[in-house]
């Protein structure tokens, strides 16, 4: 998982949003439940509120009402009797109205029902009755509200009665009468009284319950808000916390794998970059835009010889001659610029610092940024200057071994690895005590001396006479013998020397000497004198001599024995070596040949099928296409196309002959004689008079032409075929001329035919050469004779191959022969 | 299929086989102009409207090349390598049509992109139905882009 900050953030965020919607969901709805009961109880209060007021006005209507009948009573005046009455009516309305408040709730429908409440409350609106009834309409279980209708329903039964009583009242005129009913009255008032407390009590009692429940509900809707604000506080932070959780978990996780890529990564550049350090190749990074070293590896500093710190940010210009510099940097464009993919460079040579001219076998890739653009140049660099030079050894050891051995010669280094030798010789004196070298036939060293003493190596040998005895006493020594070993004293001094030669085929190649020791049987006073003739001191001469090796004559002669048989068995070894690198040699140029012959049999076969099925599709052809005209009667391109069958089918006579000729050259070739090249030409010309007179041609024919070892019926077919495809392509010349002559070029003889005909451009030079190749499709014969002509030429060891400035120009053919003689 | 002429650009040394190429697309019918040359270098100077070719109302851009292998002066697997590096001449549709069977030939040429090979019939029925299917197949039912 790919982490980033404002991921955690926006997934943190999305999720703690989600809980937020949620509780502010629950929130809202439990406001709206808040708010309507609010409305509610806000509204019951109205209600009561009303009501109370009701019941104020209606108390002192009655008590009007009565004060007024108490008037009437004392003053008889009429107006308060009225008064009585309509403020008892008054107090009666309200009375009926707050008894049946319950009933109406049933039986009235509501619209009624608030307009008999605005009808009756003087003094309430249309709001306050609104609210009065909807409020009934809820709370009309509610026992104080019943007690209330109860009570006004007692009031308004009491009222009635008072009513009653003031009009019995009013009837009698008996005083005693009078008292009882005014007693009535009163008692009636009080109890009518007692109802209106009863009924405001209840007021006080439902307005104190409402009020006590909007405290409740208020304390509960407080404890409940600050319950839920925490509960969503809690919610929202465990949220919060427990995301935060995840994702530091994440983050951990995430720092951990990268922690570990990191380590993994720069181990991995760690160990890239010590590959490419410690990598036994040179390897090398270039910038693309100006070629300037970024990278060098040890091997390359080892290689070049200049430290890295020197190399880096320096181009080629800067660092090598400039003509590698120049081929260089060509090399890199090629690879920057060209096609994608590895540049191969088999042998490139380089100046270096420390090590002179070395040969490199470098590989160059182009490497690309993510964008393809170049960006680097990736060099890589073997150092095959030893191989090649090894590779240069051996083959010249081959061509040296496989010269025949009677003509020119072999020299002993060829044949034998003179390190190898060296060992042998040095382990040989090592064995035997003697000392030992080897020597050309004429006894010049090719080897070190083994095992030398002081006498020979540092007094005799340094005398100018002394040294040349001793060169004539090897030569002697080494001498062809095949009956054993040569041992005799040495020419130069006197200690016994022992000699062998080593001949391969019969040829002295070189020879193998022992020697320097001496035995008692020498005369030292005869030696001594030795050392005044090559005027050297005597006394030093002395103590050298007491150095020198003693050892019998007899086994001696046994080393020297030991040595013959050594000697001939190199020589042996040698034969077999020469024997083995001509074989070699032999059969790659079999191999050789046999390859060029298949490639030539296939080409052969190749053209072959294609161009004798080309006649074969024609015959078909038209053969069928005049089947379906004989179908139509269609007769008139008939004679048309049976030309064309006839003439295919020539063609194909014409292929398999000139097919069968060709395959017999290679087969058949007539003993080689001296033919004389001026007779020859005549002999063509004279063949092809006709077709020369008929084109009204000129020929000169060069005067002295040589002669040459060759076979005349093939070269005569050659000159034909030359001078025939002259004619043929003389075009619209109007003096058409023919030459036929030789120059000579660097001791080569040249023969050519030239003509001023049509020329050739030069791009077509080779193809002209090959089997069945014609320029122009409409022209006459096979396009074999050039192939012909090429063959016969090559199998005499020439060359052939035409000049030609140009089309309109005309055309040299030229050919050489191997041999041929002034 | 607009209505105008589609053209045929014929690359073949034979002039009898040239013949039965005509002979046998004269017989199919889309409209068709068929442009004869008998060397890969002509084929050359016809597509890059060189020299004698220069005309392009006479010598138009062809819908379709067939185009033989063995040809004087220009081999047709020349003419084909250098058809397909053109970006000019890619489109058009090269059907190589020879003789040749061998191996070698068809993979060089699909190796060149060429868009169809086939060798030619030795049987004159095969040969007819063969020029009548390739007719049909890259001027009626193929797609030009210009």
């Amino acid at each position: 998982m790919k982490l980033s900050l404002g991921k955690i953030i926006s997934l943190a965020c999305g999720s703690i949003t989600r809980r937020l919607y949620l509780h502010t969901t629950i929130v809202a709805i439990f406001l709206l439940v808040v708010i309507t009961i609010t409305i509610w109880t806000g509204n019951t209060l109205t209600m009561i509120t009303a009501i109370a007021r009701f019941e104020r006005t209606h108390t002192v209507s009655l008590v009007e009402a009565l004060v007024a009948f108490i008037e009437y009573h004392e003053h008889k005046k009429p107006e308060d009797l009225e008064s009585f009455h309509a403020k008892m009516a008054i107090t009666q309305s309200y009375n009926r109205v707050f008894s049946r408040l319950l009933d109406m709730r049933k039986d009235t429908p509501e619209a009624e029902f608030v307009r008999v409440l605005e009808r009756t409350f003087s003094e309430t609106d249309h709001k306050t009755a609104v609210i009065i009834v909807n409020r009934i309409k809820v709370l009309y279980w509610h026992p104080i509200l019943k007690a209330l209708v109860a009570d006004a329903a007692g009031a308004n039964a009491a009222g009635e009665k008072l009513k009653v009583q003031v009009a019995h009242f009013l009837a009698t005129n008996n005083e005693v009468e009078q008292a009882a009913l005014f007693a009535d009255i009163y008692k009636t008032r009080k109890e009518s009284i007692l109802y209106e407390t009863s009924f405001s009590k209840g007021c006080s009692a439902l307005s104190n319950e409402i009020s006590s429940y909007i405290n409740y509900i208020t304390i509960a809707l407080l404890i409940i808000s600050v319950g839920f604000t925490g509960f969503l506080a809690y919610m929202i932070s465990k949220t919060v916390i427990k995301e935060a959780g995840r994702y530091t978990s994440d983050l951990e996780k995430e720092i951990q794998i990268r922690k570990q890529t990191e380590e993994a990564l720069i181990e991995s550049k760690t160990l890239v970059e010590a590959v490419v350090e410690n990598a036994p190749l040179m390897i090398f990074l270039k910038e693309a835009t100006d070629l300037r070293f970024v990278l060098f590896n040890s091997a390359g500093e080892e290689l070049l010889g200049y430290d890295r710190e020197l190399l880096l940010g320096k181009n080629d210009l800067d660092l090598f001659p400039p003509e590698q510099a120049a081929n260089f940097v060509a090399k890199d464009r090629e690879v920057l610029d060209g096609e994608p993919g590895i540049l191969d460079i088999p042998e490139e040579p380089v100046m270096t610092k420390k090590n002179g001219l070395r040969f490199l076998h470098t590989r160059k890739v182009c490497i690309r940024g993510g964008d393809g653009v170049t960006k680097y140049l990736l060099g890589i660099s073997e150092d095959i200057t030893e191989r090649k030079r090894d590779k240069e050894i051996i083959e010249n050891r081959l061509v040296s071994l496989t010269q025949p051995l009677d003509s020119g010669s072999i020299s002993f280094e060829e044949l034998f690895n003179l390190d190898e030798l060296q060992h042998i010789q040095n382990a040989f004196a090592e064995a035997t005590g003697v000392a030992s070298i080897i020597t050309t036939p004429e006894g010049i060293p090719l080897t070190r001396p083994s095992n030398f003493c002081r006498l020979c190596k540092d007094i005799i040998r340094t005398s100018e006479k002394g040294l040349a005895n001793c060169i004539k006493s090897d030569s002697v020594l080494g001498e062809f013998n095949p009956s054993g070993p040569v041992v005799q004293p040495c020419m130069s001094g006197g200690l016994w020397d022992g000699g062998a030669s080593i001949t391969v085929g019969g040829r002295h190649i070189a020879n193998w000497l022992i020697g320097q020791v001496r035995n008692e049987a020498q005369d030292e006073e005869k030696m001594l004198e030795y050392a005044d003739e090559i005027n050297v001191d005597r006394e030093l001469f002395r103590t050298a001599l007491a150095e020198v090796t003693t050892m019998s004559k007899e086994r001696f002669d046994k080393v020297a024995l030991s040595l013959y048989l050594l000697a001939n068995e190199l020589s042996q070894k040698a034969y077999q070596n020469i024997q083995q690198a001509r074989f070699i040699a032999e059969r790659n140029v079999y191999e050789k040949e046999l390859q060029q012959k298949n490639a030539e049999l296939e080409r052969f076969t190749y053209t072959v099928s294609h161009d004798l099925k080309s006649p074969i599709i024609t015959i078909k052809g038209f053969t069928g296409s005049m089947e379906k005209d004989l179908l139509n009667g269609n007769y008139q391109r008939m004679p048309g196309d049976l030309k064309r069958v006839k003439d295919a089918a020539d063609k194909m006579s014409y292929l398999l002959r000139d097919l069968l000729e060709l395959s017999t050259i290679g087969r058949i070739i007539n003993v080689p004689e001296v033919a004389d090249m001026n007779l020859l030409i005549g002999d063509v010309l004279a063949q092809l008079a006709g077709p020369l007179k008929n084109h009204n041609l000129t020929v000169t024919v060069q005067s002295v032409l040589p002669t040459v070892f060759c076979d005349r019926q093939r070269m005569a077919e050659v000159l034909q075929n030359l001078l025939e495809n002259a004619i043929k392509y003389m075009g619209d010349q109007t003096e058409p001329c023919i030459q036929f002559g030789m120059r000579t070029e660097s001791g080569e003889n040249i023969f050519f035919v030239q003509d001023n005909g049509i020329g050739i451009d030069e791009k077509y030079h080779q193809i002209i050469f090959g089997l069945f190749n014609k320029l122009d499709a409409g022209s006459e014969g096979t396009g074999i004779g050039l192939a012909l002509v090429k063959r016969i030429i090559e199998l005499h060891g020439g060359r052939v191959w035409v000049e030609s400035e140009g089309e309109g120009k005309g055309s040299r053919f030229c050919f050489t022969i191997k041999e041929t003689q002034q | 299929m607009n209505g105008e002429p589609l053209t045929i650009l014929l690359v073949e040394d034979n002039p009898d086989h040239a013949e039965l190429i005509m002979r046998n697309l004269e017989d199919f019918q889309v409209a068709n102009t068929l442009n004869h040359v008998k060397d890969g270098q002509a084929a050359l100077d016809y597509l890059h409207g060189r020299g004698n070719y220069a005309d392009r109302k006479q010598f138009p851009i062809p819908h379709l090349m067939l185009l033989d292998l063995r040809l004087p002066k220009v081999d047709g697997l020349d003419v084909l390598k250098e058809v397909k590096i053109d970006e000019a001449l890619r489109a058009i549709p090269v059907v190589i049509l020879t003789t040749s069977d061998a191996e070698r030939d068809m993979a060089m040429a699909y190796d060149y992109h060429a868009n169809s090979y086939v060798t030619k019939p030795v049987n004159f029925i095969d040969f007819s139905k063969l020029l009548k299917d390739l007719g049909f197949y890259w001027l009626a039912w193929n797609r030009h882009p210009w």
